[in-house]
C-alpha cells in the first residue's frame, strides 16, 4: 500500500509554507501541494504574536489542502531561531565486552551516554548526531565494534533550543488546531534538501539565510559536524536600508530586490522610489544603496566563517559553500561569500524530488522541502516513533548512516 | 545663517539640581531651564528659567511619583514646553528617572524638540537599588520611551556615581553626585556646542554612541600653572578613574575636548592628544576638538570620552588612588587638577522594526542596529 502523505510546515519570518508529499511507487518524493502566505506575527524565526500566526498558519494549510486534495491531521514542523545551537557532548564507557573486543552494546553505551547532554533546564536537545568514537581516547574511528580498547568515547552533536521558544511554534500548529507529529531544526532541513551526497562526504557548508535568521551546518567526512543559528536575515537588511534612507519598510523591501546588490556596484543613476500613501517618494544613490547592503551581509557572512574556523573546520570542507534560503537570491552573494570563504560557492535549490513546479523550485523552499523527504525517510526507516530519529537520519555514524 | 543655539532643561527634581549646577559651567550662552511640577523644589532650582507644569492637575504639589501624572502635567503644558525648545539647534533633557515628573514628562518634552528640528541629548540618572524594584521598574519602562525620542542617550547609575564620589553621608554624596553630573554635562554641552578651531560637533558624539552600543566611561580634568597639559594628560591617564589608562587602551573609540583660554598653546593641544594617543589602541577612532574661550582663568581643562564594550564592567574606583595624580605637580608650580566622572551607559537608539523584539547580541554588539552605522560608515555624502 501506498504511504500516506506527508505535509511539511515552514512558519518563516517573511513566508509560511506547506508542502504535501507523497511517495511514488518508483521511491520519488512527489509534491502534490503547495500553501504559502507572507507571514503575519513573526519575528527572527520566532511567534512574536500568536492568534496572528495562527491565522496565517491555518490559511496556509487550507490552501496546500484544496491543492493536494489531501485532508491535513499532522504536520511536521521546521524550527528555528537565534536561540538554537549546537554543541559537542563527549560520551565516554568501559569497555566490559572482555576478550571479545568492543561489542554492540558497548557501542550503544557510550552513544546513551554521550547523548545524555547536560543543558540549563530551559533547553530541550532538538538533534543528536554522533560524530567520531575514541578508542582509549586516542584511536579515532568511525566504527568501533570489533576493536580492542579498554575505554570507548564517542562526541555527540547536540543541536538545542530554548523549550519556551520552541513550543511557542508548534502551539501556533496545534491552535489550528493540527497536530505536530514531530519538529526539525531547518538548517538540518535545508541540507538534506540542497545536498548531493558526495558534498557530504567531502565537507560542505550550508549556509540558509532566511527572513529573519540565518542557519548553518558544516559537514565533514559525511557528518554534521557544526550547527547553528544566527538571528539576522534579509530583514536586518530591509531594515537597514529602510533606516539609512528614511524610507517604509514596504519601500526598502522592494528597493533591496529589485535594485539591491552587494557584489562590485554598478555605481552610476539613482534610483527613484515613487510617492505612495504618506510617503512622499525620493531617489536613493545606488552606490549608497550598495554599501548599506554590502556592510550587512558582509557582517553576516564573516560572523559564519568565524564559527566555523572556531570549531577547527574550514579545511574539512572541500565542496565549499552552498547558499540557500530566500535571501540567497540578494544579487552578488554568491561572490562575496566565495571571497570570504575562498572556495566555491554556489546556490542550492531543492533537489530529489518531483512536482515542484518552475515557481516552487527556488532556494526558499529547501527548508520545506527538505523537511517532506526527512519524513519519509523516517518512514521507510520503519521506526515506529519519529520523535529520536533525527540523529540516525542527519549524518549518524558515517559506515550505516552514509545514506541521508 | 542661523546661529546654534543650546538649550539644557532639566527636568523634575534630580534634573532641576543637575541644570542647576552645569548653569555656570557653561562657556557660550546657553537656555538653561528647570521643569517640574512641585512649585516648591522649582523655587530652590538656580536656573535662569523655570516652568511650572501641570499646575492645574496637581496644584503645584509635585506628580507623587505618578508617571501618568507627569506625562499628562507636559501635555497640559505642551505649548509652553514647545515653545521652550523652538528654533533651537540642541536640546539637552536631563532627568532622574523612576519619579513622576522626570519619567513622564521627560519624553514629552524630547518629542516637542525633535517636533521643532532640534537635535536631542538625553541624560537619564537610574535610581538608586535601595528605591526598591518599583521604582527600577518605572526607571527602565521610562527608559525605553526616552531612547524613542531622543537622538541620543546617555545612562547613569546613581549607585555607580555614588560609589565613585567616595562619599558616605547621604546629603553630601547627593551633592557630591549632582555636582559630578553638573560638570560632565557641562563639559559636554560646552564641548558640541561652542565652535572651536577644530570642531567637534552631535555628530561626533552619535558616531560614538552607536558604536560603543554598551557603557562609556567619561573622565574630566582640568589643571592650570606651568605644564599644565601635561598635568592635565597624566591626570587623566594617571585617573583610576580610566583604570589607570587601561580604558584608553581597550576603547575602540575615544573622544576628546580640549578647551581653554587665548593663552592655549598649539605645542599644549599636542601634548595632551600625543599623550593620549600614545595610550590608545593602533585601531581606535580618535575625535577631537578644541574650544577656546575668552577667559579660562588660566586653566586647561580636558573631557574624555571612552567606549566600553559592553559587559566590560570597570571596578569602583578607590579614592586614594586617585589622589597620585598630585605627581604631575612637581616641581613646585601651581598646577592643580580636578577630575570628575561618571559611568556613562549610552543607549543607542535606531532599531526600526526591531524595536520590541529580543536584541541580537554577539560581542557585546546589538546586531539590529544597521550595520554601516556600527561600522561609522557615512551613507549620503
Amino acid at each position: 500500500m501506498a504511504q500516506a502523505p506527508i505535509v511539511g510546515l515552514e512558519i518563516g519570518t517573511s513566508k509560511v509554507i506547506a508542502l504535501v508529499g507523497e511517495m511514488r511507487d518508483d521511491g520519488v518524493v512527489m509534491i502534490t501541494g503547495v500553501g504559502e502566505r507572507p507571514s503575519t506575527g513573526i519575528r527572527k524565526g520566532e511567534i512574536n504574536d500568536l492568534a496572528n500566526a495562527t491565522l496565517c498558519v491555518q490559511s496556509v494549510l487550507a490552501l496546500a489542502e484544496e491543492r493536494s486534495n489531501v485532508e491535513v491531521r499532522e504536520v511536521l514542523l521546521a524550527v528555528s531561531g537565534g536561540h538554537v545551537q549546537g554543541l559537542i557532548n563527549h560520551g565516554t564507557v568501559p569497555v566490559i565486552g572482555g576478550d571479545g573486543g568492543i561489542q554492540a552494546d558497548d557501542v550503544a553505551d557510550a552513544l546513551e551516554v554521550a547523548r545524555a547532554v547536560n543543558l540549563p533546564p530551559e533547553r530541550e536537545v532538538l538533534h543528536t548526531i554522533s560524530q567520531y568514537f575514541y578508542i582509549d581516547d586516542d584511536t579515532r574511528v568511525t566504527n568501533p565494534e570489533g576493536l580492542s580498547g579498554a575505554q570507548l568515547s564517542v562526541d555527540m552533536l547536540a543541536i538545542h533550543g530554548v523549550r519556551n521558544r520552541l513550543n511557542n511554534t508548534v502551539r501556533a500548529v496545534r491552535n489550528v488546531p493540527v497536530e505536530v507529529q514531530d519538529v526539525a531544526f531547518s538548517g538540518l532541513c535545508s541540507a538534506l534538501s540542497v545536498l548531493t551526497a558526495e558534498q557530504k562526504r567531502n565537507g560542505v557548508v550550508v549556509i540558509d539565510l532566511g527572513g529573519g535568521k540565518t542557519d548553518y551546518v558544516v559537514y565533514a567526512e559525511g557528518v554534521v559536524a557544526a550547527a547553528g543559528v544566527i538571528g539576522v536575515g534579509g530583514d536586518h537588511v530591509t531594515n537597514d536600508v529602510a533606516l539609512a534612507f528614511n524610507i517604509p519598510t514596504a519601500q526598502a523591501e522592494v528597493l533591496k530586490r529589485e535594485s539591491g546588490t552587494v557584489g562590485a556596484s554598478a555605481g552610476g543613476a539613482d534610483v527613484v522610489l515613487a510617492p505612495e500613501g504618506s510617503f512622499a517618494g525620493r531617489s536613493v544613490s545606488l552606490k549608497d544603496l550598495n554599501t548599506v547592503m554590502h556592510a550587512r551581509v558582509d557582517e553576516l557572512l564573516t560572523m559564519i566563517r568565524r564559527r566555523v574556523a572556531q570549531e577547527d573546520l574550514m579545511h574539512h570542507v572541500g565542496a565549499g559553500v552552498v547558499l540557500t534560503g530566500g535571501s540567497a537570491r540578494t544579487s552578488g552573494i554568491v561572490g562575496m561569500a566565495e571571497g570570504l570563504f575562498e572556495m566555491p560557492c554556489r546556490v542550492g535549490k531543492p533537489r530529489n524530488v518531483d512536482g515542484l513546479t518552475a515557481a516552487v523550485n527556488g532556494p526558499e523552499y529547501a527548508t520545506v522541502s527538505g523537511l517532506v523527504q526527512y519524513g519519509f525517510k523516517a518512514a521507510r526507516d520503519q521506526s515506529p516513533p519519529l520523535k529520536g530519529l533525527l540523529g540516525r537520519l542527519f549524518g549518524g555514524k558515517p559506515p550505516r548512516g552514509g545514506a541521508s | 545663517m542661523m546661529a546654534s543655539t543650546l538649550c539644557i532643561i532639566g527636568v523634575g527634581g534630580a534634573g532641576s539640581r543637575v541644570a542647576s549646577r552645569a548653569a555656570p559651567l557653561l562657556l557660550g550662552a546657553a537656555h538653561v531651564v528647570a521643569v517640574n511640577t512641585d512649585a516648591r523644589e522649582l523655587d530652590l532650582a538656580d536656573t535662569p528659567v523655570k516652568v511650572l507644569i501641570g499646575a492645574t492637575r496637581t496644584g503645584g504639589l509635585g506628580a507623587g511619583g505618578a508617571v501618568a501624572t507627569g506625562r499628562l502635567a507636559a501635555d497640559d503644558d505642551l505649548t509652553t514646553l514647545r515653545a521652550l525648545v523652538s528654533e533651537q539647534t540642541l536640546v539637552v533633557v536631563t532627568a532622574g528617572l523612576g519619579g513622576g515628573t522626570g519619567s513622564g514628562a521627560m519624553p514629552a518634552i524630547l518629542r516637542a524638540a525633535h517636533d521643532a528640528g532640534a537635535l536631542t541629548l538625553a541624560v537619564v540618572t537610574l535610581p538608586f537599588q535601595f528605591e526598591g524594584p518599583k521604582r527600577q521598574a518605572a526607571a527602565e519602562e521610562a527608559l525605553r520611551a526616552v531612547r524613542e525620542s531622543a537622538d541620543a542617550v546617555v545612562v547613569m547609575a546613581n549607585d555607580r556615581l555614588v560609589e565613585e564620589v567616595g562619599e558616605t553621608g547621604m546629603k553630601a554624596a547627593c551633592e557630591r553626585v549632582d555636582a559630578v553630573l553638573g560638570r560632565s554635562l557641562a563639559a559636554l554641552c560646552n564641548l558640541i556646542a561652542e565652535p572651536g578651531y577644530i570642531k567637534l560637533d552631535f555628530a561626533d558624539l552619535q558616531q560614538m554612541i552607536r558604536q560603543s552600543g554598551g557603557t562609556c566611561a567619561m573622565a574630566y580634568a582640568e589643571a592650570s600653572g606651568e605644564d599644565r597639559a601635561e598635568a592635565a594628560a597624566q591626570a587623566l591617564l594617571d585617573s583610576t578613574l580610566l583604570e589607570r589608562g587601561r580604558l584608553v587602551a581597550q576603547a575602540k573609540a575615544l573622544l576628546v575636548g580640549i578647551m581653554g583660554g587665548p593663552d592655549l598653546a598649539v605645542r599644549e593641544v599636542g601634548v595632551i592628544m600625543d599623550a593620549i594617543r600614545s595610550k590608545a589602541g593602533a585601531e581606535c577612532r580618535t575625535s577631537m576638538g578644541t574650544y577656546i574661550g575668552d577667559d579660562a582663568g588660566g586653566s586647561v581643562q580636558v573631557v574624555l570620552l571612552a567606549t566600553e564594550t559592553r559587559g566590560d564592567a570597570t571596578k569602583p574606583v578607590d579614592k586614594d588612588e586617585g589622589r597620585t595624580t598630585a605627581k604631575a605637580g612637581r616641581r613646585g608650580t601651581r598646577a592643580r587638577q580636578t577630575e570628575l566622572q561618571g559611568q556613562l551607559v549610552l543607549q543607542p537608539s535606531g532599531r526600526g522594526r526591531f524595536r520590541n523584539v529580543e536584541p541580537t547580541i554577539f560581542d557585546g554588539e546589538d546586531f539590529d542596529i544597521p550595520t554601516y552605522v556600527r561600522r561609522g560608515i557615512t551613507i549620503g555624502s
